[in-house]
């Protein structure tokens, strides 16, 4: 976690912008409205002013600016992790988080891209533990070889057994929905409350919300349940090519997403996610490497500052499949991008391949890019002290920079960065020690962390073990028929 | 758009920096060496202390103002290629004097050679977001004393593009290089009306321009070529550590650099060159790909824009030593918080291991990174038009957002970045295509580029002239 | 009339013009079956050639088929019955348990530029309901989209399906969506795969041939 700058310092859009598109997307509220397919829904919304025209329902303004003051009043939270870890989400703060139920991986062992199951997401979140720039993990990878139906579900439960961190869920249906709650409340002391975790959910482009997610929406959302908003069109597709249009529609998404939420519980926070996204236009197949999702996502952290949501955001995103310089690049600056803009939550560790293929050594390639990335961001102070006039006085007179307690003093604080993984020497010395690329030193550095995290690791209480597999057996009960 | 769109210091900042600056040039004082110098600097105000010149802020602010009466430099190469460098724009040079290169055939490492500087600078013509070629390496076949002056006439030989010329730092081979300069822009006059180039002159650190740069100085800008100060200091070696430190200290050598300048012409249009950079602190030896270097560089444009100069930074650059994820993540980092915090021209195109080696592979690779930076640097057009409602409202009726023209007006004017090199398709077809990493492609487009370019005789007169200023500077220098 | 202007049209993408140009060329005695094969057609070929090598965008490559297909439009009643067939039939849809349709509209909307006729029957669709369509719709493809490795099981029990109403061997079946590969395709007696819109099409055609 980290403390954001109080500025943050990069503007891709001046403020005059940012207040165009926000105007550009209350009229596409009032004017094209969303589609609901929930006809309850429908007349809570219509009970609050909006205009409902068959299954469209047109928000008017003055609701949409109720709800961003309500939302601003709720955006400020801690989520409590099993073994006390905290993780504090407000608008101050930098938090970090994995990509979510990628299908392969690249084996570990084999280098071979196979289906990932329900080891993969066991070993991962545990590697994921021992990742210190690595703040919330998603299920990393997707287990294939559990049901469909309750797979979502099942994600969730196996973050909770095994990250020592907060965890990040999914869900798109409403039975997911609910025993997500029960699982969440094994951990709530309601009047002290801990959360321990968020949910993600998903409505679809263009503007429309379909029953099962309103259904899940509904559930999570009374629970309290803080709901990371993910609006995901793809730009040329399901919404305008250009990125401005595309993040006008998915801004609409994510207030029409604010303005249902306010009917369920006002009282949820809520995060702003506008993952706008596109694709090769000459093959149609959506890469994620391209900087336009860096160069939306900054926009979108623009946005959300602008109306006071914590933002979540695409960051570490790569086309490539492999570990080369493309991948190097593509994550650096589509997570560089977001984060100088202010950026509050950050998604990408561990996705190679446009999110479709994950990888160990990869995650912790990302731990290493994140670092770099956080440290370009950061900053560095301007003062008298730092200015350093008296160690260039004695420079010139004879002394030397090299020893003199300003230099140690700075180097302490972390002036310099340090790489923990990225080679930090020269030619001679890398060829001396193996040339390696730093594909091969993160093996090195998987085998040691899954080591640690094995040595590191409580298991639950025998009690805690018992509600969650009860939980788990009521649900399989009632959704694998 | 604006070009500054990333502040990593705030107004404020930028005027402590300036003050600070201020204060070392004024209290500190930089040592000149040249005594005539030092006697036209003391009539112009400057306090002089044995060998310290210690500068006035009456002085320093005329300076700044000459400077910015030129900071709309275009240069133009002899093939007609015309680069621009204004307070707004964004444009790139190749690293310079890189002492060993990966061999294309073998991979293996080796020595360069005049071939590779030739072969290079072919490469480099072909390269489209490449502006101003440098001569990327330092030719082990040609004698030291004459290097710069070779490199130069290679690189007014083979480049298309005007060129960023080599760093000087020897009287001797400094009257050559202008001699050069002079005869493939054809005469003197056109020379100062039409840069063909400029080159880099590197005051020393902390605090000290050389008998020898004085007088490097007193041929390159009496004759008017375009000059960037390259200032540069390691933190915690030979400026403070501290970032904020460092800064200050090049931006007071840069002003004095520009004093200096001033004094001898003050026509001469000049970058503001910062090469602030860090060392690995345990073991000593300088690394290139840290963050702090793009960080340094952002707030360099920064200030740099700020006293009226157009900057000329440290951007790709890296540590590693390999293609790896290392290697693409430094040199993204390194060169996008510059681009996006104003700076005007960019460096590192060609570079690895902390610019000791260099790779034709890597040249390549870099074109596409910046092609990434500067689509980034473009930013995003908000009005009515990209806004497109209509387009959304088609679509929820019903409509179709791909074939709209709205789509295909975007897609031609360039709204989506198109990799040229990288990969951009999906795991499949990455198998399907052999599994190939960046460097193999890379390899592949480097062979093509090569072909393509074609070289050009010089004309017969200047091809004379040239080799009468090359045989006359190796009669001098190689005694 | 000058046919080129039909051609140029059509590699414009001139919506507004096509329909007027056809007409003019009917009324100026053009023979249909020469406005649909020397114009419409060839515009298309063009464009098709330029896309092939990588010149055009696919909204180009859509927006010039879909200009074509207006002016056969209003053509079609001026032709024979041999004139007007298409490229050929496509049932396409996203299997049971899976609500991804971008990349299926994506392939549907190419299919339909590159000429097939082509019926999509939507998302999260049954076994059932597709042996019921691909009975109804006689279609020469089947088009079946999977985006989650746990949907695409449903591919096979489609394909077997097919297998168990007798209706295996009277359609092709390709199969794609993100995580679908070759090698899967294969194991379950697909037809085909493609791993994008450009190469379905590409298929599509290959798989009407054969
Ligand atoms: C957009 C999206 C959604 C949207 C879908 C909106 C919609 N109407 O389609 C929403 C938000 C609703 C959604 C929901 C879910 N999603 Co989703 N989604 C995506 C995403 C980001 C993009 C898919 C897309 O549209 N791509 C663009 C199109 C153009 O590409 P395409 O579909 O691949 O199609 C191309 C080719 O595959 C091919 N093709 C496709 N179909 C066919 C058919 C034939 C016959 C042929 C020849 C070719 C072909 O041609 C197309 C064009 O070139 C992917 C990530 C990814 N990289 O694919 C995840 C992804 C597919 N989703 C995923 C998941 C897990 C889910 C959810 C379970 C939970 C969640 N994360 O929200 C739910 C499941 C809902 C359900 N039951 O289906 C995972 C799947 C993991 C897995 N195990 O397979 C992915 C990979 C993301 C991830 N890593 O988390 N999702």
């Amino acid at each position: 976690m980290t403390e954001a700058r109080a500025n943050p310092v990069l503007k891709l859009l001046d403020d005059q912008k940012i207040e165009q598109i926000h105007v550009a997307s209350l009229r596409i509220l009032q004017e094209l409205g969303i589609k609901v397919d929930d006809a309850d829904l429908r007349q809570q919304l219509s009970d609050l002013g909006c205009d409902v025209v068959g299954d469209r329902v047109k928000i008017n303004p003055d609701l949409v600016g109720d709800v961003i003051a309500n939302a601003k009043k709720h955006n400020r939270f801690t989520l409590t992790s099993r073994t006390g870890k905290k993780v504090e989400m407000n608008l101050e703060t930098v938090v970090s988080h994995s990509s979510n139920a990628i299908p392969d991986i690249i084996d570990f062992e084999t280098g071979e891209c196979r289906r990932t199951n329900q080891d993969d997401v066991i070993a991962t979140t545990r590697l994921m533990n021992q990742l210190d720039e690595l703040d919330m993990p998603c299920a990393l990878v997707y287990p294939n070889d559990l049901p469909a139906e309750t797979n979502q579900l099942k994600q969730a439960e196996l973050l909770i057994r095994y990250s020592t961190k907060p965890i990040y869920a999914t869900a798109s249906d409403p039975n997911t929905a609910k025993y997500l709650v029960e699982l969440f409340n094994l951990f709530d002391g309601t009047d002290g409350r801990e959360l321990i975790g968020l949910v993600g959910i998903s409505p679809e482009s263009p503007l429309y919300f379909p029953k099962a997610i309103t259904d899940a929406m509904k559930i999570i959302i009374s629970a309290g349940i803080p709901v990371s908003m993910l609006s995901a069109p793809l730009g040329g597709l399901s919404a305008p090519l250009s990125i401005a249009g595309g993040l006008a529609q998915v801004n609409a998404e994510l207030l029409a997403f604010a303005v249902v939420s306010y009917v369920f519980n006002p009282e949820t926070p809520l995060l702003y996610g506008p993952r706008l996204f596109f694709a090769n236009m000459k093959t149609g197949c959506s890469i994620l490497g391209l900087p336009e999702t860096g160069i939306a996502s900054a926009v979108g952290a623009q946005m959300a500052l602008y109306y006071g949501f914590v933002s979540d955001l695409y960051g570490m995103c790569s086309t490539s499949c492999t570990y080369d310089t493309q991948s190097g690049y593509e994550k650096a600056i589509n997570c560089l991008l977001p984060f100088l803009s202010g950026a509050n939550y950050i998604s990408g560790f561990g996705g190679l391949a446009s999110l479709m293929v994950a990888s160990y050594e990869q995650l912790v390639i990302d731990n290493e890019i994140y670092a770099n990335v956080r440290k370009a961001a950061k900053g560095f102070a301007v003062n008298e002290d730092a200015f350093g006039f008296d160690v260039l006085a004695s420079a010139l007179k004879g002394g030397m920079f090299l020893a003199h307690p300003h230099t140690v003093k700075y180097l302490r604080n972390g002036e310099v960065f340090v790489p923990d993984l990225g080679f930090d020497s020269v030619w001679s010395d890398w060829v001396k020690k193996g040339k390696k690329d730093i594909q091969a030193v993160a093996r090195e550095r998987v085998n040691e962390l899954l080591k640690k995290d094995e040595q590191e690791s409580e298991p639950l209480s025998s009690e805690l073990d018992k509600e969650i597999t009860k939980i788990m057996e009521n649900a399989a009960a009632e959704m694998l028929k | 758009m604006a070009r500054s769109i990333l502040k990593v210091l705030t107004d404020q900042e930028i005027a402590q920096l300036n003050e600070a600056s201020f204060k070392i040039l004024r209290e500190l004082g930089v040592q000149i060496d040249d005594e005539g110098l030092r006697k036209e600097l003391a009539e112009r105000g400057c306090d002089v202390d044995g060998d310290r010149v210690k500068f006035k802020a009456d002085l320093l602010e005329e300076v700044i103002a000459n400077v910015k009466k030129h900071n709309h430099v275009t240069l133009t190469s002899r093939d007609g290629i015309k680069v621009e460098i204004t307070p707004h724009s964004l444009v790139t040079h190749a690293t310079g004097g890189i002492p060993e290169i990966i061999d294309l055939e073998t991979g293996q490492k080796r020595k360069p050679v005049v071939d590779d500087v030739i072969a290079t600078m072919r490469l480099m013509n072909q390269l489209e977001n490449l502006d101003t070629p440098c001569s990327l390496l330092y030719p082990d076949d040609v004698p030291i004393p004459i290097t710069q002056v070779k490199q130069t006439e290679l690189m007014f030989r083979y480049s298309k593009k005007p060129i960023y010329g080599p760093g000087i730092s020897s009287p001797g081979e400094a009257k050559y290089v202008v001699k050069l300069f002079q005869a493939f822009a054809g005469g003197s006059e056109s020379l100062a009306e039409n840069p063909i180039g400029i080159v880099g002159v590197s005051p020393e650190s902390p605090l000290k321009i050389p008998q020898v740069i004085c007088d490097t100085m007193k041929h390159i800008i009496s004759a008017g070529i375009p000059t960037s100060i390259l200032s540069a200091p390691v933190g915690g070696m030979s400026g403070p550590l501290s970032l904020a430190g460092g800064l200050a200290q090049v931006n007071a050598e840069i002003l004095a650099f520009a004093s200096v300048a001033y004094v001898i012409n003050p026509e001469t249009p000049l970058f503001y060159g910062s090469r602030l950079f860090y060392a690995n602190m345990k073991t000593g030896s300088t690394i290139m790909g840290l963050p702090e270097i793009g960080l340094v560089s952002a707030a360099a444009a920064q200030l740099a824009s700020s006293n009226g100069f157009l900057s000329d930074l440290y951007g790709l650059c890296c540590t590693s030593c390999t293609f790896d994820g290392q290697n693409g993540y430094e040199n993204a980092i390194n060169a996008l918080v510059p681009a996006l915090a104003g700076a005007n021209w960019i460096s590192g195109y060609g570079s690895m291991a902390s610019l000791m080696v260099a790779s034709y592979e890597q040249l390549a690779i870099d074109d596409e990174i910046m092609g990434l930076i500067k689509r980034v640097a473009n930013g995003v057009t908000v009005n009515e038009d990209t806004i497109g409602l209509d387009v959304i409202s088609s679509a929820v009726n019903g409509g179709m957002i791909l074939a709209h023209p709205h789509t295909v007006k975007y897609l031609r004017c360039g709204e989506l970045f198109i990799p040229k090199l990288g990969f951009d398709s999906v795991w499949s077809d990455w198998e399907k295509k052999g599994q190939k990493e960046i460097k193999t492609l890379a390899r592949e487009r480097v062979h093509e580029l090569l072909k393509q370019d074609e070289v050009k005789a010089l004309p017969e007169d200047l091809e004379q002239e040239v080799n009468e200023i090359i045989d006359a500077a190796a009669a001098e220098l190689l005694k | 009339m000058e046919l080129d202007k039909l051609v140029q049209c059509v590699v414009d993408a001139d919506m507004d013009n096509v329909k007027g140009l056809v007409e003019e060329g009917i009324s100026d005695g053009v023979a249909p079956s020469v406005l649909l094969k020397e114009g419409l057609i060839k515009g298309l070929d063009i464009v098709g050639e330029k896309f092939e090598s990588g010149d055009l965008f696919l909204p180009e490559m859509l927006a010039a088929a879909m200009t074509m297909k207006t002016g056969v439009e209003v053509l079609k009643p001026h032709l024979t019955g041999e004139e007007t067939e298409t490229a050929g039939t496509v049932v396409i849809g996203t299997v049971q348990g899976d609500v991804h349709d971008i990349g299926k509209n994506l392939v549907a909307m190419m299919l339909e530029g590159a000429g097939f006729e082509v019926i999509d029957i939507g998302i999260d669709v049954p076994a059932e309901d597709i042996v019921k369509a691909v009975e109804e719709k006689k279609p020469q493809i089947l088009g079946l989209s999977a985006l989650l490795t746990t949907t695409m099981p449903a591919l096979k029990t489609t394909i077997d399906a097919l297998k168990e109403a007798g209706l295996r061997d009277k359609v092709k079946v390709m199969v794609g969506g993100a995580p679908v590969t070759q090698d899967y395709a294969d194991e379950i007696g697909a037809d085909g795969y493609a791993s994008d819109a450009a190469g379905a099409v590409t298929l599509a055609r290959g798989l009407v041939q054969s």
